[in-house]
């Protein structure tokens, strides 16, 4: 009987320490689910290292007469980010990629884009995600696919890597993919990404107003 | 008491070794407002005068080829129709009068419908049409054997309220089931195999005959609305108002 008393004390010393490493663990994987987390600690943590977004979070296409409809609209260097990866030791490397959101919470299927509103009779085709037509180049050519637009798959959660974590690639390169440590400050060719968006919705949607949210993950690798 | 903390411990630690490592996220949201777009253009004079001078004019009547030409641009399923309209929506307005003479039959009060129109392509979408004639599409008829309302055109005081089933529409129908409109296109994308129910030259013809009675002028189930004998056109200058109207089909 004493015993058994002993091994549910335990148990009940066990539960707290299980929770917190739960609650430290999921916090940040939750919140950047699609981002990490990353399994070893060569290069320094936030708020050493990190990645700034320099330019507005919002950016709006608004199709209000035929020739945009038909022909597009492209939005130049509408998002720049800049990194700046500091190293703990020699074998920092890093990947930058991004991902597509369609807040499937909200019931959106996982092709389209989210629809916020729709206007007059909803007839024709809600936009899918492989719409939106993506080009990201910096000063040195570092992303795998420098100046050339490209599509994201037609799936809530699909992905394009803009610098992959094969192999180091050490700044000052000047090279594609290039992922050690270094900085924009220093190194503004190689750790600044600028970026171009383009639409060209055609006569086939449907009208309305819909979004989806891009999210921009550096994640340290192996 | 120990041994309760060391889990503790070890949840930080382990939650302080997650945090240390570089992991960083921004997000940009991208909005795409798609607006419905109609556009109905006209490249052509917006004025249109027939001049009656000559005794072959009442005869034969005054035929205006391709005096208007439509192009559509659409994002949306669309209807166009054409309608006459004046102040009150059923005759000429009588500008100026040549003479004033006391003649009980010469009338100033001469009925829209004698304005004819033809269309180059035919309406590809007109289910569920009800009247005699769809749209303006069959050529002008003779003058010397007048099919009554078959190009009149559609008249109405309140331009904008579409017309019934029973009316012609350039393309597309009332209401909103299948074949009852035009999908969304453009001319300026549409290939020149087949119509281009996007782009249409209109013709206009006006006929009074003599006496001056238009005896073509009709509604859409073929009833004359001509002058009648002995009543004739009074000389003067009329005017009335052609709208061309483009709208969604909702």
């Amino acid at each position: 009987m004493r015993f058994t008393h002993f091994q549910t004390l335990r148990a009940a010393s066990l539960l707290p320490g299980a929770i917190w490493i739960l609650i430290f663990l999921s916090a940040p994987v939750s919140s950047e689910a699609q981002c990490g987390p990353p399994v070893t600690a060569n290069c320094q943590a936030i708020p050493a290292s990190g990645l700034t977004l320099s330019t507005p979070g919002n950016v709006n296409f608004v199709f209000d007469n035929f020739d945009k409809i038909k022909s597009g609209i492209t939005m130049g260097g509408t998002t720049i980010l800049r990194l700046n990866v500091l190293a703990n030791n020699a074998a920092c490397k890093w990947a930058l990629r991004v991902y597509i959101d369609n807040n499937p919470g909200a019931g959106t299927p996982a092709t389209d884009w989210e629809k916020l509103s729709t206007y007059g009779s909803p007839i024709g085709t809600v936009p899918k995600l492989n719409l939106l037509q993506f080009r990201v180049y910096n000063g040195c050519g570092t992303p795998i696919s420098n100046g050339v637009y490209e599509t994201f798959a037609a799936a809530n959660g699909s992905f394009i890597d803009i610098i992959n974590g094969m192999a180091l690639t050490p700044a000052g390169s000047c090279a594609t993919n290039v992922n050690g440590a270094g900085s924009y400050l220093t190194n503004y060719n190689e750790y600044t990404f600028t970026i171009d968006y383009r639409l060209v919705p055609g006569l086939a949607m449907t009208p309305g107003y819909y979004q989806v949210g891009l999210r921009f993950c550096l994640v340290e690798q192996p | 008491m120990k041994k309760r903390l060391l889990p503790l411990a070890a949840g930080l630690l382990l939650a302080g070794s997650a945090f240390a490592q570089l992991q960083d996220e921004k997000n940009v949201t991208i909005t795409m407002d798609l607006q419905p777009i109609l556009q109905l253009n006209m490249n052509t004079s917006d004025q249109i005068s027939f001049v009656f001078d000559d005794i072959a004019d009442y005869y034969g009547g005054i035929t205006k080829y391709g005096a208007t030409i439509l192009t559509v641009s659409s994002s949306v399923n669309w209807d166009l129709y054409a309608v006459g309209t004046s102040t009150n929506g059923a005759s000429w307005d009588n500008q100026m009068q040549y003479y004033t003479g006391a003649d009980p039959n010469a009338v100033s009060v001469l009925p829209l419908s004698a304005l004819e129109l033809h269309q180059s392509f035919a309406n590809a979408n007109s289910t569920g049409f009800t009247g005699s004639f769809a749209d303006y599409s069959t050529a002008f008829a003779p003058a010397n054997a007048v099919v009554i309302g078959q190009n009149s055109i559609y008249a109405s005081n309140t331009p904008y309220t579409p017309p019934t089933a029973a009316e012609k529409y350039i393309q597309g129908e009332a209401g909103t089931g299948a074949g009852q409109q035009a999908p969304g296109g453009s001319y300026l994308t549409v290939g020149s195999a087949g119509p281009n129910i996007y782009y249409y030259a209109m013709d206009y013809r006006i006929l009074p005959g003599l006496p001056a009675v238009f005896p073509a002028a009709g509604t859409n189930a073929g009833v004359s609305t001509a002058l009648v004998s002995p009543a004739f056109a009074r000389p003067g200058v009329y005017t009335m108002d052609v709208k061309y109207v483009l709208l969604e089909d909702q």
